[in-house]
């Protein structure tokens, strides 16, 4: 790989990341805390550009870019809690996520799924580390199921995405 | 990342993303079955739960960081009173009385432990994330906190 191939994909990752975080801002916006009915339940919209990242960069610069969103939540005046939250969950869909990318059988739209249910998985954890009681644990099966639903709203958003960026050759530039 | 190759050919180069699969594949539905059947399972679970102690003492419990800060037999509270706690944002205000319980304030952001409302049955909880308070009713059976010391007056 040479150096101007390395500064494309730093140059990718950042574009991406900027996606995500004005799509997060673009979500809290549209959606205000707590006006879905299961706590914790967000649409994702951040995720899009997870996805976009895991399809057209690839695997590890995915996790960077889910990583790096937390971090950069945390800047904008997010809190600690927030922060671990969105940090372990995006890490565990990015498990899900980057494995099931790899299986055969599976689309987008499975992709997404996963990712979506081991978010609310790490989330559900969190919340019992935080609270130190299983009682919240009461949540995860309503959580699941919605954010599944949430996931494949996601995926379906994500495939325009990826075919223009492919029609307009993302790879190709230099 | 570190092929030493050093080509700058992006057609030969390893493709780093995944196979492009946009329409949905049995794989998906498989998926998606077991999260359902997970769901399901933690759902049935809880129901299970919840009415294997629903005949016994209702308690309200509060606890903060995993420690039980307050714990009483609901029956107790033939008049309603009102339990404020200090937490790291200011303070909560729990109102309990023994038909139910309820969180009235809270400093929080979301409020979503005050939106939660009334709490009457064993199972029944509000959480406050972020001030790390769990209020719930509990069971109490065999757990009453004069239980253990009235073994131990008996032991001396």
């Amino acid at each position: 790989m040479t150096r101007s191939d390395v500064a494309y994909r730093i140059t990718k990752m950042a574009m991406m990341l900027a996606l995500a975080l004005v799509l997060s801002i673009l979500e809290a916006w549209l959606l205000p805390k707590g006006i879905l009915p299961i706590p914790g339940l967000k649409l994702g919209l951040a995720n899009i550009a997870i996805l976009v990242t895991l399809y057209c960069v690839g695997k590890k610069e995915a996790l960077a870019v889910a990583v790096m969103r937390s971090v950069m939540l945390l800047f904008f005046g997010g809190n600690v809690i927030g922060f671990s939250f969105s940090l372990i969950g995006g890490i565990a869909a990015w498990c899900a996520m980057s494995l099931l990318s790899e299986a055969r059988h599976v689309s987008i739209f499975g992709v997404s799924f996963g990712g979506a249910a081991c978010h609310s998985l790490g989330q559900i954890l969190v919340a019992v580390l935080v609270t130190r009681t299983l009682y919240v644990v009461i949540y995860l099966p309503y959580l699941m199921l919605a954010s599944c639903a949430a996931g494949g709203v996601i995926a379906f958003l994500t495939i325009p995405v990826v075919k223009a960026l492919d029609h307009f050759g993302m790879e190709m530039i230099q | 990342m570190r092929n030493k190759d050093g080509q700058s050919n992006i057609s030969a180069k390893k493709r780093h993303y995944p196979e492009r699969r946009f329409k949905f594949a049995s794989g998906d539905v498989l998926i998606l079955l077991a999260v359902v059947i997970a769901s399901a399972i933690m759902l049935v679970g809880v129901l299970f739960y919840e009415q294997s102690v629903k005949s016994k003492t209702r308690y309200v419990q509060i606890s903060m960081d995993g420690q039980v800060l307050f714990k009483r037999d609901l029956s107790e509270f033939e008049e309603p009173m009102e339990y404020q706690l200090t937490v790291p944002e200011g303070m909560m205000v729990i109102y309990i009385s023994s038909e139910e319980v309820y969180v009235k304030e809270s400093p929080c952001e979301d409020k979503i432990c005050v939106k939660e409302g009334a709490l009457t049955h064993v199972g029944d909880g509000a959480v406050c994330l972020p001030n790390r308070v769990v209020v719930q009713i509990v069971a109490g059976e065999g757990e009453s906190q004069k239980g253990p010391q009235d073994v131990d007056a008996v032991a001396r």
